[in-house]
């Protein structure tokens, strides 16, 4: 008798836990679906926008603020972006940037900001970029968890426009003039566009050197060039006599009152 | 032919009415199953969507399931139900733990961006529904062992 009261009080337990199953697979399964339809409302809600500067102690900075609202009903959590840059015809990261994680709960706007730096008087090997326009290879990835249970993952690869300070840098060498004092005069013609979206203000120092590699001539030009504009600076050296810079190199280096950049050196035609 | 003789207040199914009807059921448990995913896997291929759980663990996984369902359907008036009932619980537990190293999707969206998505903690959170079904068949098996016909007499009661 006693065993048969004790036994028989399972099978409420046993029904309350078949309609708890149920409950709980039902109420997933909506769960998801529900999720599943508000995530194909979400691909297009993310922009950016990126802001290019040159700090006082030559650091370009290129700032991206992305804006990304979420029409869905339920929240990301543990979000973040995060952004390499790679030279041309490489896959090798050389700038990194990432965001700090953020939550975008359901009918919210997040604004996650990515900030690069380049310190452009250490470029070393890269300061070409300084002289010529190109096309960097940015990778882009966001990270998060959508509705409590489905990470993802997105990868975008995408070409970034790179606008030179001083695109197209050359110098010319004009005629030789002797001078009264044994000297020799040259006209010095110095020309690029700033491809940047940034002025670059400061003195630009050439150094001519002879065919040889020896010093024939230094001087400053004062330099402004506002974003996207041509400048032309002319200004006559004085050689030593017997100092030709006929087939010589040019050496130019942007001096500003924060920093120095040298410049990759342009052969004298 | 029958289980045996129903105890007072049980009418028990025929073992053959009990297997024809357990076929029968069996069809809408492949479909849901087997079919389904099978169908949703090809076409999320067909689609260009690269799947990390194969047609082969889904079909597996499917048949195992619906062969563990089958027999506890038709063995429900016995002992067994409880035993089988856990080994079908124990099965899905599995078969739901095996996919979650390998629950995404892959989506290719042009030559630029890819999308991949991990939903291997909603499959994590999905066990709680197996281990539900193992702890009543072990209920079950507790009560069968002890008092079978109490059972019974809530399962298949006899018409008045």
């Amino acid at each position: 008798m006693r065993n048969r009261r004790s036994t028989g009080s399972l099978l409420p337990t046993i029904r309350a836990l078949r309609v708890t199953t149920w409950v709980v697979l039902i109420a997933f399964g909506l769960y998801l679906g529900l999720a599943g339809y508000s995530a194909v409302t979400l691909a297009p809600s993310g922009t950016g926008s990126g802001q290019f500067a040159l700090l006082p102690d030559g650091t370009i900075t290129i700032v991206t603020t992305v804006n990304l609202s979420n029409p869905g009903f339920f929240a990301f959590t543990g979000l973040s972006i995060a952004s390499t840059i790679a030279q041309p015809n490489s896959s090798v990261p050389w700038l990194h940037s990432s965001s700090a994680e953020v939550n975008l709960p359901a009918g919210g706007v997040a604004h996650p900001t990515l900030r690069f730096s380049l310190d452009i008087s250490h470029l070393g090997a890269e300061s070409g970029l300084l002289v010529h326009d190109t096309s960097l290879n940015e990778t882009d990835y966001l990270n998060g968890t959508y509705a409590n249970f489905v990470g993802f993952n997105v990868v975008a690869n995408e070409s970034l426009a790179w606008g030179a300070p001083f695109d197209g840098l050359s110098g010319s060498v004009g005629g030789p003039v002797p001078e009264s004092n044994g000297t020799v005069g040259v006209q010095v013609k110095i020309s690029f566009t700033n491809d940047a979206p940034f002025a670059v203000d400061g003195v630009l120092q050439a150094v001519l050197l002879s065919a040889g590699g020896a010093s024939c001539a230094q001087g400053n030009l004062p330099l402004y060039a506002a974003p996207h504009a041509g400048a032309q600076l002319t200004q006559t050296f004085y050689l030593p006599s017997g100092c030709s810079v006929a087939g010589g190199t040019f050496e130019p280096t942007f001096i500003s009152p924060g920093f120095v950049v040298p410049l990759p050196s342009e052969p004298i035609p | 032919m029958s289980f045996g003789p129903s105890p007072p207040g049980v009418a028990l199914p025929s073992l053959p009415g009990r297997v024809a009807l357990g076929l029968l059921r069996m069809v809408p448990v492949f479909v849901l199953l087997v079919g389904i995913p099978s169908a949703v896997l090809g076409y999320l291929a067909a689609a260009g969507v690269h799947s990390g759980v194969s047609l082969f663990t889904v079909t597996i996984g499917g048949l195992l399931f619906t062969a563990f369902s089958t027999a506890r359907f038709i063995l429900r008036p016995t002992r067994a139900f409880g035993p089988i009932g856990m080994a079908r619980g124990g099965a899905a537990f599995a078969y739901l733990w095996l996919l979650v190293p390998n629950a995404s999707i892959l989506v290719a969206a042009g030559m630029h961006t890819s999308l991949l998505l991990h939903y291997g903690s909603a499959l994590e959170a999905l066990l709680v529904v197996p281990v539900l079904m193992v702890i009543t068949a072990g209920l079950v098996t507790a009560q069968d062992s002890s008092n079978l016909t109490e059972r019974l007499r809530a399962d298949f009661p006899a018409r008045r």
